[in-house]
C-alpha cells in the first residue's frame, strides 16, 4: 500500500528528475487525488527541433518511469471510489458544480450516464462555462479514476 | 478572429481526431486501451487563448495517459512543448486545460499530442492567424 506522502515524494522526485535535465517545470498541483505538473521545452532557437523533442520525450518516459509508473499507478489505483453512498454523493456534488458553472446537469445523473451528461454539458457550453466545468473535473477527479479493466 | 479549425476561422474552435488502441505491459500487469477520440477546443483573440482544453476518451479507460501543449512554426517547424507529469493512473475521462495564454508571435499552429503510455496515439491542431 502506497502513503499519500510516498506518492507525493516519488512525484517531486519525477519533477526533480525533469528539472535535473534542464527543463522547466510548475509547482506540483492536485487533481482529485493525483498530482501533476507541467515541463516545457522550447526550440525557438534550436537547430534541429526534432531531435531536442526527442530528447525531451525520452527525459518525461526515464524520469516517469523512475519515479512514477509504479507507485502512481499503485496510488491512483488505491484512490478509485467504489460504487455506493459516497460515489453517488460525489457524482451528486460534481453534477452541481457543473450546473453551478452555468450547464444544467441532472443532479441525480446515474453512473453509466455520467459521462454522456458531461459531454452534452461541455458540447453545449461557452468556453468560460467549459473552463469552469473542467474546474470540476478536476475538483472531483477522483470519479473518473479506474481499474484498467474497467 | 485568430483561431481556425477544419470548419473554418471563428472566435472558437473545436477539433476531433481519433486515437487507435494500445497494448502493453507494467511490470507483470497487462493494460489494453481501446481506440477512442481527442478533442482539443481552443477561443480567444488575438494571439491570446482565452480557454483551451483537451479531452481524451473511449468507451473504456485510458491508463498511462498524457495530454501535450504542442506549438509548430512556419512549416510546422516545432517551436515548443508542454507535457504534464503522467499520471500513471486509469482514467475513464483524461482532461486537460489551460486559460489565458499567449501565443507567441511565431507560432503558426497550436495542437495537442495524446500519448500513452509514452508512445505517440494522436495529435490535433488549430491554426493560429
Amino acid at each position: 500500500m502506497i502513503s499519500a506522502d510516498e506518492y507525493r515524494q516519488a512525484v517531486m522526485a519525477q519533477r526533480d528528475c525533469v528539472e535535473e535535465a534542464g527543463y522547466e517545470t510548475t509547482p506540483i498541483v492536485a487533481a482529485g487525488s493525483l498530482l501533476t505538473f507541467d515541463a516545457t521545452a522550447d526550440y525557438s532557437d534550436a537547430a534541429d527541433p526534432e531531435e531536442e523533442d526527442r530528447q525531451f520525450l525520452a527525459t518525461m518516459q526515464e524520469c516517469s518511469d523512475e519515479y512514477v509508473k509504479f507507485v502512481g499507478y499503485a496510488w491512483s489505483s488505491s484512490q478509485v471510489v467504489a460504487d455506493g453512498p459516497e460515489r453517488d454523493q460525489m457524482r451528486r456534488e460534481m453534477a452541481q458544480c457543473v450546473t453551478d458553472a452555468g450547464v444544467d446537469m441532472e443532479l441525480d445523473v446515474t453512473e453509466q450516464d455520467l459521462l454522456p451528461a458531461l459531454e452534452a454539458a461541455l458540447g453545449g457550453a461557452s468556453q468560460e462555462e467549459r473552463q469552469l466545468i473542467q474546474d470540476c473535473v478536476s475538483e472531483f477527479g477522483d470519479l473518473f479514476l479506474a481499474e484498467p479493466d474497467r | 478572429m485568430l483561431f481556425t479549425g477544419a470548419t473554418g476561422a471563428g472566435a472558437s474552435a473545436t477539433g476531433q481526431v481519433l486515437f487507435s488502441s494500445a497494448s502493453f505491459s507494467v511490470g507483470t500487469k497487462s493494460f489494453y486501451v481501446p481506440a477512442g477520440t481527442l478533442t482539443h477546443s481552443i477561443s480567444g483573440s488575438g494571439r491570446t487563448a482565452n480557454g483551451e482544453s483537451a479531452v481524451a476518451a473511449n468507451l473504456a479507460t485510458i491508463c498511462y495517459g498524457r495530454l501535450d501543449w504542442v506549438t509548430l512554426g512556419d512549416g510546422d517547424k516545432f517551436l515548443s512543448r508542454t507535457a504534464s507529469g503522467s499520471l500513471a493512473s486509469c482514467v475513464v475521462y483524461l482532461t486537460r486545460q489551460r486559460s489565458n495564454y499567449t501565443f507567441a508571435s511565431n507560432v503558426k499552429k497550436g495542437c495537442v499530442d495524446l500519448y500513452i503510455n509514452s508512445v505517440y496515439k494522436a495529435r490535433q491542431c488549430h491554426n493560429i492567424m
